[in-house]
């Protein structure tokens, strides 16, 4: 039996505690999703006509299943130039600025009712690729072969919103899954594309195998860059390096000559921050590029097992 | 070219304020200076000397400093300074204990951008062992903001006393006239320490208008809203150009295709942007001259996804948009490089 004086105490205690409860949950800022809730393989097909000397290179893109959102871009990193650019249907094509990326975008839009209300927001998009389909139609020819290139994709969320101009600001520094560039936002992956990299041998966390990266870990990733008969480890600008999706820079400003495979040649061993690196859970591989003192472009590729990932 | 000539109308009242504010000073205060050779100096605490104690002080010091940020997580920071003030024997060089001085701020009219002036909060200067605390409402936005208080304080032994000022969030010029008397409670000519608010980042205007664009002036022309770094500019400019190519490849006929206006920028020398004119947000981050609004009202929702794609490619982040249930024309695209 609870005297009534008790229960009095109970229901102020109770009401406090809701009253409470419910001003936290009145501050607490919602986040949308961000942008990359998709899950897409990319497919290239590559041919060379030695008439023009130029490679075609046609892609269709896969949405799994599982995605949440649909894709409504797709970019591709290349190294230039490019022509004879294809798109399909209600995509447009555009370059980022300050890198070699080509990016296709599913710019035309559904058609809203007339009499629906304008919410300055960005309508969805009329051709996007939905889960479980697949799109061609993307594509350009180069003089270029093909090598491992990283591709990004967007899927289609309204833009975050907020009732008023603080809580705009506040939601990117609330949700710093939603701020970001595209590349730092965009789901990706690695398909075939034009390279002019001289390919290089590299060894991540050399003696190793396999090549364990734990993402959690603060500590730093050694990467050696390893000499070969046709070329020479010793000739690349430590400096012009970068490792990894996160392009990490050399940790320590500076390089060191070893022999890490044993085969009596001086190899090149760099330092790579680990979250610089920007690896994620799942990724399969990583790569490196930079420049030879000569003024060489170079990449190298090496494959990786991700842990620390929950 | 009204603009122009209306910025051209402040800086120079601008400069005749500043003048007018020392002239005022000399005149003012000079009949009533000691006649004795004593007088206030100030130092930044960090500069050492191995010459006489007297070396490296003087009457009038600049001091340039980053703004406070509290009322955002982004970039969050005290941002404080400490200075040396000591009474000096200006013909022998030594420092003299027991002299009484006192530190006005007041803030430099119209600077840092901002044409209105009211209770435009100065910094906190504190003496040794006072709390940042004691600070916080003379430099932030928030429910009683103070703004600013004078302090005073008496030369020790060595003839020095040091402060520790804490700048505000809003950027912009504070003087600190430094007034006092000597042990015998005889007056001293003054000193002033001027500390210049801004961000180590040097902005730059985006033009009213260009091909494509229009920077809109804030309302009534209270601020210079314009300003942020050289690249940021660069690439809002580049925006129009890249969307209106692309429409144009889509077919839509030129006339069709629709000016951007830019709203909100940064100011001059960064710092809190109080668009509402009381020294507070809401805007949080147009403070490091990375931010930019761009209206969408004029934006038909056909285009929106186009202009949504330039805009990552020119390096900015996903937009956010921000509404405006009362005012559906100040709906906004809030971009971030």
């Amino acid at each position: 039996m609870i005297r009534p004086t008790h229960r009095f105490i109970l229901g102020m205690t109770l009401g406090f505690f809701c009253a409470v409860m419910s001003v936290n949950a009145s501050a607490q800022v919602v986040c949308p999703d961000p942008p990359n809730r998709v899950s897409v393989t990319v497919d290239a097909d590559v041919t060379f006509d030695p008439a023009t000397q130029l490679y075609t290179y046609r892609y269709t893109a896969r949405s799994d299943p599982g995605s949440r959102q649909d894709v409504d871009g797709f970019a591709l990193d290349f190294a230039p130039p490019l022509s004879d650019i294809l798109k399909p249907q209600g995509w447009s094509v555009g370059f980022f600025k300050d890198r070699n990326t080509i990016d296709w975008g599913a710019t035309e839009s559904v058609e809203e009712p007339p009499d629906a209300p304008d919410t300055g927001n960005i309508p969805p998009p009329k051709f996007p690729i939905k889960p479980g389909e697949a799109m061609s139609g993307f594509g350009f020819k180069s003089p270029h072969p093909p090598g491992p290139v990283n591709f990004y994709v967007t899927g289609y969320t309204p833009l975050p919103s907020a009732p008023s101009e603080e809580e705009a600001e506040l939601l990117l520094e609330e949700c710093p899954q939603i701020a970001g560039d595209f590349f730092a936002l965009a789901a990706r992956g690695v398909t075939e594309g034009p390279v002019s990299f001289v390919r290089v041998e590299i060894d991540i966390k050399p003696g190793s195998a396999p090549n364990v990266i734990n993402l959690r870990a603060k500590g730093v990733i050694p990467v050696a860059i390893l000499t070969t008969p046709t070329f020479d480890a010793t000739t690349v600008d430590a400096f012009s390096v970068w490792f990894g999706p996160g392009e990490a820079r050399e940790i320590h400003q500076t390089s060191h000559h070893e022999d890490v495979d044993g085969d009596g040649d001086q190899d090149l061993v760099l330092h790579f921050d680990t979250q610089k690196a920007g690896i994620r859970c799942g990724d399969t591989t990583a790569s490196l590029t930079g420049k030879t003192s000569s003024g060489q472009n170079i990449q190298g590729t090496d494959a990786i097992v991700t842990v620390g990932c929950k | 070219m009204a603009i122009h000539l209306l910025t051209f109308e402040r800086q120079t009242m601008l400069l005749c304020t500043r003048l007018c504010t020392i002239m005022f000073l000399v005149m003012g205060l000079a009949p009533i200076a000691s006649a004795e050779d004593y007088g206030i100096v100030v130092k930044p605490s960090m500069r050492r000397s191995s010459g006489p104690p007297g070396s490296l002080f003087t009457t009038s010091a600049d001091f340039t400093m980053p703004p406070s940020v509290t009322s955002s997580s982004l970039g969050a920071r005290i941002s404080r300074d400490s200075l040396t003030v000591a009474c000096i024997d200006r013909l022998t060089g030594a420092l003299i204990p027991g002299c009484t001085i006192t530190i006005t701020p007041e803030p430099e009219f119209g600077s840092g951008g901002h044409w209105h002036d009211g209770e435009r909060p100065a910094g906190c200067m504190l003496k040794a062992g006072e709390q940042v605390d004691l600070c916080l409402q003379m430099i932030a936005p928030g429910r009683s903001l103070v703004r600013t208080r004078a302090v005073t304080a008496v030369t020790g032994a060595d003839g020095t006393f040091d402060v520790t000022y804490v700048a505000p969030e809003v950027s912009g010029g504070v003087f600190h006239f430094l007034t006092g008397t000597d042990p015998q409670g005889r007056p001293l000519p003054f000193a002033v320490a001027f500390f210049d608010i801004r961000i180590p980042e040097q902005l730059v205007a985006l033009p009213d208008a260009g091909p494509g664009f229009v920077m809109v002036p804030s309302p009534g022309g209270v601020h210079q809203n314009s300003f942020a770094q050289p690249a940021v500019v660069d690439h809002l400019m580049a925006i129009p150009d890249e969307f209106t190519s692309a429409l144009l490849e889509r077919g839509v006929p030129a006339g069709q295709i629709p000016t951007l206006f830019y709203t909100s920028l940064n100011l001059p020398r960064g710092g809190l942007f109080d668009i509402n004119l009381n020294w507070r947000p809401p805007h949080t981050s147009h403070r490091f001259g990375n931010d930019a609004d761009l209206g969408v009202s004029n934006i038909p929702e056909a285009f929106r996804r186009t202009l949504a794609r330039v805009i990552l490619h020119e390096g900015f982040h996903f937009p956010v948009l921000a509404e405006s249930p009362a005012n559906p024309n100040a709906r906004h695209w809030h971009l971030r490089k």
